[in-house]
């Protein structure tokens, strides 16, 4: 049944952006900020070129090993063992961040939208539309991430116009006064959204030209760079690095900032909180979907729908386990060390084939 | 054919949870008229301060028992009385166009922390306080004398309250600001809102006041200034600015003063500049400022710091005092009108700067973010006893005015 | 006429076929030589039909003995007897140089009727017989004839009461198949117009045909339709919303996966763009399919009009079809969940008008918005006449008096009825339905999580309408991979030099691409 899903290049631009662009991006300028201070824009920059790399190690390696999957393709190529390793650590990393991302959304829900309504009946109801929407399979969250698309965009952008009114271009000064050595750690933060990336590798097998793909993977990540520079340079040029230091939610705090004279709505907290559903639930959908697809390669099974209700409690579990806001961020921390563990992975990967595969044509 | 069947029955199972949902649902639905809104907040000192059984044996409504602290502060909130059937086709009419009904419902409790009163209300308010409305926070002299993060910390936490909410503060007990009742506007609060709207006309008010403002301020230690407010019955003037230090109200910055510290931090939206005309004596002429821009930067000259107060402006001549006043309409004119204005302002920012260097000893004019900025390493070295080396600073104003137009009659 | 020639032998061969099915039988009982024994046969099998006329005439030239056995209501007097029995009983000669069971070929060669079937088989006259053929039978001869002359008493064609259109072309579908493939043969006059019919349902035989161009249409697509239509087994199909619900994939959906219309330009255009068309023999509305989301929101006057006012008018659909499912319970949402998000004048105006009024806000919407559905549906169904004073009565004397008496908010009248009317502006009728439904869900929705639970709505209705497909072609193909020339039709409207080619994803030609 999947096999038949055939998916044209363009539809990658949607998965890679709307993967990339998740809840994390809430709390983001604040964790950047915490280690790089003004200069944590230029964190995200570095981080950006390196997405590039890992973009292209993704894309690299799903045209070599095609109808491959990511999970599939480190079985082949770091053996069955190492492999089935792997595809644990994957497993382990996307269930976290799926489960994270619930809890971490949901607070947020509760603060700005939604003050007495129980914690578990939010992230049951998000978690549940991701399942809706992952039972229906590849073609429909691709068609669902093209029509999302223009409407992120567009908030994001009005987000940032909005704000751009209470800037401060100053506010960027000094520039690496303390060296690039706090710019560069900033990448641990940021390497968990960029991670999102991973899902070139699960859905490349889908594409009818996955070579032609290429183009798009770079547009996407080049488009999300763009805009993470840009909301964490305009928290930095509205707040100040000091003041994001002390905010929980500095992006949310930046529309807080918002104030239209010509009195349309106020309150922009509530209508961006609002676009923030649909920027978590694609996130976590995709994600979502990659898990089944890595769990059908870790278990060498083939049973679709099983997959996904298996994880439905795991989930829930995961996203009401952390206590407080605090012990959250401490796992969303874990998760980060994680990523990064499996970025780094993905990097030599293409090496490692290049060695193992050296003599004959890949068989797949 | 049997992935089918599962579906019918999680459908099955899952139908009955839902409705139970929507059936006990509802938990924040609460409906637009059972909410209190407050649309001001006014913070006094509680003066002078009941003795511990009081509050048992007076009958006071605005005395509560406290869990923890003293009665420091007065809490008076301002919520709107909206009339019954405001805007029923019939009936209704008669019941809104009474001047003399009151309009706002100014509650007060004596407290400590403001979350507490904010409880304290619903002791006598059968609208829960609803704060994502608020629009103005009236401090008084006293409060803030005596430092004003302490009451205000739960408007920065709160999520309700908007980071655009204005902060005043008022020589007079801050309620009695709220209790004006406005010739045009409903309610003090919203006119006292749009009060600092009217910064592109003049520069005397200060108007970057707002609780994100001042949250920024605090969180990066530089001190600052909040506007000054004065209330009649009916009438509440914004103009001046109330100095603050380190938290703490240091005193009061008159409307030139204020109008010149503004050209310092580069927030002058418009308004005017009055010069006596270079061409006659006694007589005046009135700039219009069009356009302004302001940068401060450090000179660090063998440890001696000077700042460079540099900016361009355009003005536009709207008035002269003498209409028959006789010079030449050429470019050459206008650069003279342009010098003396020039002259005036340099030399009033320069007054005002030494006047706050000596009386106050408050760096309102951000002189440390510059330093910051522009020279963190000199910054490092300098931070711990910044307070003694700002009142010796030298300042070096240069601000370029263009004269670029005189209206309709040359 | 030669349009009709062209198709009536294929649509009785098909006919047959399906007549063989019903008895179950494919043994084929042929005709007896005998009129007596033709006569007594037909008499048992309609054994209560008295409106059947069995009519006995003899040549008097010949001296030959004919039976003809028809519906007597169903046929065209005129036919009968001036084409037929005249000529049967005076003219006709020559029946004694022949052979007995020449006769049945002579008589077809020579009555001035046209498109006359000689069968030798029993089984075969009776579904002519029912649709009103008269059947002719010949003593001593094995063959029977069967002479179209079905009475031609339809409505005449019409402009459309359901889709008007202004500078369109006022003709409509009637209930008639064949003058409804005539009006769209007159439009195409292509040879690759490909007309395929079928017969279906055991008790009303009724004809469908089939259209499509070939070369444009996916074969794909047409061996779907095809698929669908031949493989339904139901014993009636008394209208094209019949067979509307047989062949679509997603039944419970809220969403219509075929488009019915009965205007024949409209038809044209989608079989140009590579859709086919199906129509039901007995409905003025044929069906289109596949269709995506996008078509719902294309008038007829769009092609008529000029690009750049259509194009605005397309958007001001998208944005009607938008409000008219998300007003009421944004209206809901904002006021009884988040006032903090109206301006502060809005805000203390709404509780203004709510202050004193007994019924939560939720309560005032559903009331209203049923009363609402009740006024729609009183006047769709009244007489033109008496349908306008159910307006006057639902629009001025309820909403009005509602206010007055203080049991509803007037914003609340004015969101119901705003909606009510964006729902107008939808230009298909069972589309602009399900958007009450959805509607509905919405204000549900909002009163339980407001905001949150509008856009987790939203999210549930968006994914549906991303997984339904019609006929191969997902619902939303028109936003989905991204291309400019997708836009040309579908959230404006180009120039008409733009948009001559078929849409991508239905064209024939880039099928290996795809």
């Amino acid at each position: 049944m999947d096999k038949e899903i055939k998916l044209k290049d363009i539809n990658m631009l949607a998965f890679v952006i709307q993967t990339m662009i998740g809840v994390r991006l809430l709390t983001l300028p604040r964790d950047l900020v915490a280690i790089a201070s003004n200069d944590a824009w230029l964190s995200v920059v570095v981080a950006g070129l390196l997405a590039l790399i890992i973009g292209y190690c993704f894309y690299w390696l799903g045209v070599k090993h095609r109808g491959l999957n990511i999970s599939q393709i480190m079985e082949v190529v770091l053996g069955k063992f190492i492999g089935k390793i792997m595809q644990l650590f994957i497993f382990a990393y996307i269930i976290l961040s799926i489960g994270l991302s619930a809890r971490t959304f949901s607070d947020s829900i509760q603060l700005f939208l939604l003050d007495k309504t129980p914690r578990v009946l939010v992230i049951l109801i998000i978690i549940f539309t991701c399942v809706y929407c992952v039972f229906k399979g590849l073609k429909t969250i691709s068609i669902l991430l093209d029509i999302l698309l223009p409407f992120i965009i567009f908030f994001l952008i009005l987000l940032l116009l909005l704000a751009s009114t209470n800037m401060d271009i100053d506010n960027i000064h000094p520039v690496l006064y303390r060296g690039i050595t706090p710019v560069l750690s900033g990448y641990v933060e940021i390497v968990h959204p960029y991670l999102g990336l991973g899902v070139v590798g699960y859905v490349m097998p889908y594409f009818t030209n996955p070579e032609k793909t290429k183009k798009w993977v770079f547009t996407g990540v080049f488009v999300v760079t763009l805009f993470y520079v840009a909301i964490v340079l305009m928290c930095i040029m509205v707040f100040g690095s000091k003041e994001i230091n002390e905010l929980v939610h500095p992006t949310i705090i930046l529309s807080k900032t918002i104030e239209l004279e010509a009195q349309l709505f106020e309150r922009a907290e509530s209508l961006f909180i609002t676009a923030w559903i649909p920027i978590t639930f694609s996130t976590m959908a995709v994600y979502y979907y990659a898990s089944v697809l890595n769990l059908k390669a870790f278990l060498g099974t083939n049973r679709h729908n099983l997959m996904i209700y298996i994880q439905i409690p795991l989930i829930i579990i995961i996203a009401l386990f952390p206590e407080d806001i605090i012990k959250a961020y401490h796992y969303l921390k874990i998760n980060s060390y994680l990523a990064l563990l499996l970025s780094i992975v993905v990097v030599i990967l293409p090496f490692i084939s290049i060695i193992r595969f050296r003599k004959g044509g890949v068989k797949t | 054919m049997k992935k089918q069947g599962f579906i019918k029955v999680l459908l099955f199972l899952t139908t009955p949870v839902f409705i139970l949902i929507l059936v006990t649902g509802c938990w924040d639905y609460v409906e637009i008229e059972s909410r209190g809104y407050v649309l001001g907040i006014a913070i006094d000192k509680a003066n002078p301060s009941p003795s511990k059984d009081e509050y048992l044996s007076k009958r006071d409504m605005d005395l509560m028992e406290l869990m923890e602290g003293r009665q420091k502060y007065a809490y008076t909130i301002q919520i709107p009385i909206i009339p019954r059937g405001l805007i029923k086709p019939y009936g209704g009419a008669t019941g809104g166009g009474e001047a003399t009904q009151k309009r706002t419902w100014d509650l007060t409790v004596l407290g400590h922390s403001f979350f507490e009163a904010n409880r304290e209300f619903s002791t006598k308010l059968d609208y829960p306080p609803f704060y994502e409305h608020l629009k103005v926070i009236v401090i008084s002299e006293e409060v803030a004398r005596e430092g004003i993060t302490e009451s205000l910390d739960m408007m920065l936490r709160d999520h309700e309250v908007r980071r655009r909410t204005r902060l005043f503060v008022s020589p007079q007990s801050a309620k009695s600001v709220l209790e004006v009742v406005p010739n045009i506007d409903d309610y003090a609060s919203l006119y006292l809102e749009k009060l600092p709207h009217n910064v592109h006309k003049t520069s005397r008010m200060s108007h970057i006041t707002d609780l994100g403002q001042l949250s920024q301020n605090i969180h990066s230690q530089v001190d600052f200034g909040l506007p000054r407010i004065i209330a009649t019955d009916t009438e509440i003037k914004s103009a001046g600015t109330a100095i603050f230090k380190e938290g703490k109200m240091v005193g009061w910055l008159g409307e030139l003063d204020t109008y010149h510290g503004k050209w310092v931090r580069d927030g002058v939206e418009g308004g005017i500049l009055l010069i006596e005309s270079p061409f006659a004596k006694d007589e005046l002429v009135c700039l219009q400022i069009n356009t302004s821009k302001v940068n401060v930067r450090p000179d660090i000259k063998d440890d001696r710091i000077t700042m460079n107060i540099k900016g361009k402006s355009t003005m536009t001549v709207v008035e002269v005092n003498n209409i028959m006043q006789d010079y030449a309409f050429d470019s050459e004119s206008l650069d003279i009108f342009g010098q003396a204005a020039k002259k005036k302002l340099e030399d009033g920012i320069k007054e005002t700067i030494k006047y706050v260097q000596e009386n106050y000893g408050a760096d309102v004019f951000h002189f440390n973010v510059a330093i910051q900025r522009y020279a963190p390493s000199t910054w490092d070295k300098i931070k711990d006893n910044w307070y003694e080396i700002f009142p010796t600073l030298s300042v070096d104003v240069n601000i370029d005015i263009k004269v670029l137009d005189t209206g309709l009659v040359k | 006429m030669d349009s009709r020639n062209f198709f009536r032998r294929k649509g009785s061969a098909s006919k047959i076929k399906i007549h063989l099915n019903r008895n179950k039988s494919d043994e084929i009982e042929p005709l007896s030589l005998s009129l007596k024994d033709n006569l007594n046969k037909l008499k048992t099998t309609f054994e209560h039909c008295e409106d059947l006329v069995y009519r006995k005439v003899s040549s008097k030239k010949s001296n030959v003995d004919f039976l003809l056995v028809y519906f007597g209501e169903m046929i065209e007097k005129n036919t009968l007897n001036n084409n037929i029995l005249k000529y049967l009983i005076h003219d006709i000669d020559g029946f004694s140089k022949r052979k007995s069971y020449e006769y049945s070929k002579f008589i077809k060669a020579s009555l001035p009727v046209s498109n006359i079937e000689e069968v030798t088989d029993y089984n075969s006259i009776i579904g002519p017989l029912l649709s009103g053929d008269i059947i002719l039978f010949t003593e001593d001869c094995y063959c029977a004839l069967i002479i179209p002359a079905k009475t031609s008493d339809e409505r005449s064609i019409a402009p459309s009461a359901t889709e008007r259109t202004i500078r369109g072309p006022q003709d409509a579908f009637v209930e008639n198949i064949n003058k409804n493939i005539h009006l769209i043969r007159k439009r195409i006059q292509d040879p690759n117009l490909a007309v395929e019919f079928f017969t279906l349902g055991h008790s009303t035989n009724t004809n469908i045909a089939l259209l499509y161009i070939k070369g444009i249409a996916k074969n794909d697509i047409i061996n779907k339709i095809r698929l669908k239509i031949s493989t339904i087994d139901s014993s009636s199909i008394l209208a094209s919303a019949q067979l509307e619900q047989l062949i679509e994939s997603h039944k419970w959906s809220l969403f219509p996966q075929t488009l019915a219309t009965d205007r024949p330009d409209k038809l044209s255009r989608s079989l140009l763009e590579g859709r086919a068309v199906i129509i039901v023999n007995g409905t003025p509305f044929a069906l289109i399919a596949p269709v995506t989301f996008a078509m719902f929101f294309n008038s007829s006057d769009d092609y008529f009009e000029r690009t750049i006012v259509t194009s605005t008018i397309r958007i001001v659909r998208y944005i009607c079809f938008i409000s008219s499912i998300f007003l009421p319970a944004l209206y809901l949402a904002m006021t009884s969940y988040h006032p903090g998000m109206l301006p502060t004048p809005l805000a203390l105006y709404i509780t203004g008008a709510r202050v004193g009024l007994p019924f939560p806000s939720l309560v005032e919407l559903v009331f209203m918005q049923f009363t609402t559905e009740v006024l729609i549906e009183a006047s769709v169904r009244l007489p033109k006449a008496i349908g306008q004073t159910v307006g006057i009565v639902g629009g001025l004397v309820i909403g009005q008096s509602v206010v007055q008496a203080g049991l509803v908010n007037p914003l609340i009248v004015i969101v119901v009825s705003l909606t009510a009317l964006a729902t107008f502006i939808l230009p298909v009728y069972t589309f602009a339905l399900s958007t009450r439904i959805l509607r509905a869900i919405m204000i549900i929705a909002a009163a339980t999580f407001g905001l949150y639970g509008i856009v987790i709505a939203g999210l549930f209705i968006l994914i549906h309408m991303s997984s339904i497909e019609s006929f191969g072609i997902r619902y939303l193909e028109d936003f989905s991979p991204y291309s400019l020339s997708k836009l040309k039709d579908t959230l404006i409207k180009a120039p008409h030099q733009y948009i001559n080619r078929a849409p991508e994803y239905l064209n024939e030609k880039n099928n290996d691409e795809v």
